[in-house]
């Protein structure tokens, strides 16, 4: 079957050899291109490397604060009720700077959607310890390996919101073609999700960071299959 | 029919960044180093077009953009 990139993808993206970052835009540029919205939706930008996918997906974007996304999106559908509003965000972004903007508009169940983009790490500012990364990582500010007696245990947010209210909640990944197919699904049935006014998603994907990882990209994919996988399992967790 | 021959992916070999998850992923074996030198500076990849089936493993897997499976 032929296939090419979606139009919206305008020109080359920055991010570095292998990173997940780029899997999913594509992704999420071929669902909006197939679901006839992207005219319809506007953006949220999160600060960090996820924020390079404004320099080469044509979809009209709004860049708020590091982590404020779950605010901002909030105002947004407020403003404009019309539009297919999401998030572009990441790990340290979403479930550290903006845990508490994140958790408020899931308890309010705002009719946004979410995709944060979990690498375990702090990616654009050099690879820092994350409240996301594995036991036993090596990171630039966990250089003998994160241990739940210094650093804290590994904070699972999914897991935390499987109690909420709201629409849908779902974990996936980019690490082969099966995984792709499985979270294009989820990116689009999140999204669904909000045209059907059921209240807010968000969908995590577990994105290789190949370059603060010190792995080749293919061994950045096993990484995640062998020691990410285990620990934060994949599937859907709500779907209302 | 199509011939073993025949044009089956295009390879934008200038898009290529040197993550090589394509040939990784490619269950055919029909990817491999071209030994060509992009203009970043990557040693870049070709498509063996007899051994290719089109799944789209590659296009899918490609975080570039470089494969346009015809
Ligand atoms: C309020 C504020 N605090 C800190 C920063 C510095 N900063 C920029 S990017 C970034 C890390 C982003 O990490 P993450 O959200 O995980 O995204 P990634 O780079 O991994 O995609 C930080 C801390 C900032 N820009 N604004
Ligand atoms: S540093 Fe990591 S997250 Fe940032 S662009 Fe490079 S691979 Fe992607």
């Amino acid at each position: 079957m032929a296939k090419s990139a979606p139009s919206i993808m305008k020109c080359e993206n920055m991010f570095c050899a292998g990173c997940g970052h780029s899997l999913f835009d594509r992704l999420l540029g071929e669902v909006l291109t197939e679901m006839d919205i992207v005219g319809e939706s506007i953006s949220c930008s999160d600060i960090g490397c996820n924020h390079m996918y404004q320099y080469s997906m044509a979809v009209d974007t709004v860049v708020p604060p590091h982590g404020k996304m779950g605010a901002a999106m909030a105002a947004m559908k407020k403003v404009r009720p019309d539009k297919y509003i999401f998030s572009i965000a990441g790990d340290g972004g979403a479930y550290a700077i903006g845990l508490g903007e994140t958790l408020s508009a899931a308890t309010r169940n705002d009719n946004v959607t979410f995709f944060v983009m979990n690498n375990t790490v702090y990616a654009m500012t050099g690879g820092q310890m994350a409240p996301t990364t594995m036991p036993g990582q090596y990171s630039s500010s966990s250089i003998k390996g994160r241990t739940a007696e210094e650093h804290g245990r590994t904070f699972d947010v999914v897991k935390l919101m499987q109690n909420l209210e709201i629409a849908y909640l779902a974990r996936c990944t980019v690490t082969n073609a099966a995984e792709m197919a499985k979270t294009k699904r989820c990116i689009k049935k999140a999204l669904e999700k909000q045209r059907d006014g059921k209240g807010f998603s968000l969908v995590e994907v577990l994105v290789p960071c190949p370059t603060n990882w010190g792995l080749t990209p293919p061994e950045a994919m096993r990484h995640i299959e062998n020691d990410l996988v285990p620990y934060l399992p994949l599937g859907e967790y709500i779907d209302r | 029919m199509q011939s073993e021959t025949m044009e089956k992916v295009k390879v934008n070999e200038e898009r290529c960044k040197g993550c090589y998850l394509c040939i990784a992923s490619c269950r055919k074996g029909a990817i491999r180093l071209s030994g060509r030198t992009n203009k970043r500076g990557i040693v870049t990849v070709a498509v063996d077009q007899a051994l290719c089936v089109q799944c789209g493993v590659c296009y899918t897997m490609c975080p570039d953009l470089v494969f346009e499976i015809l």
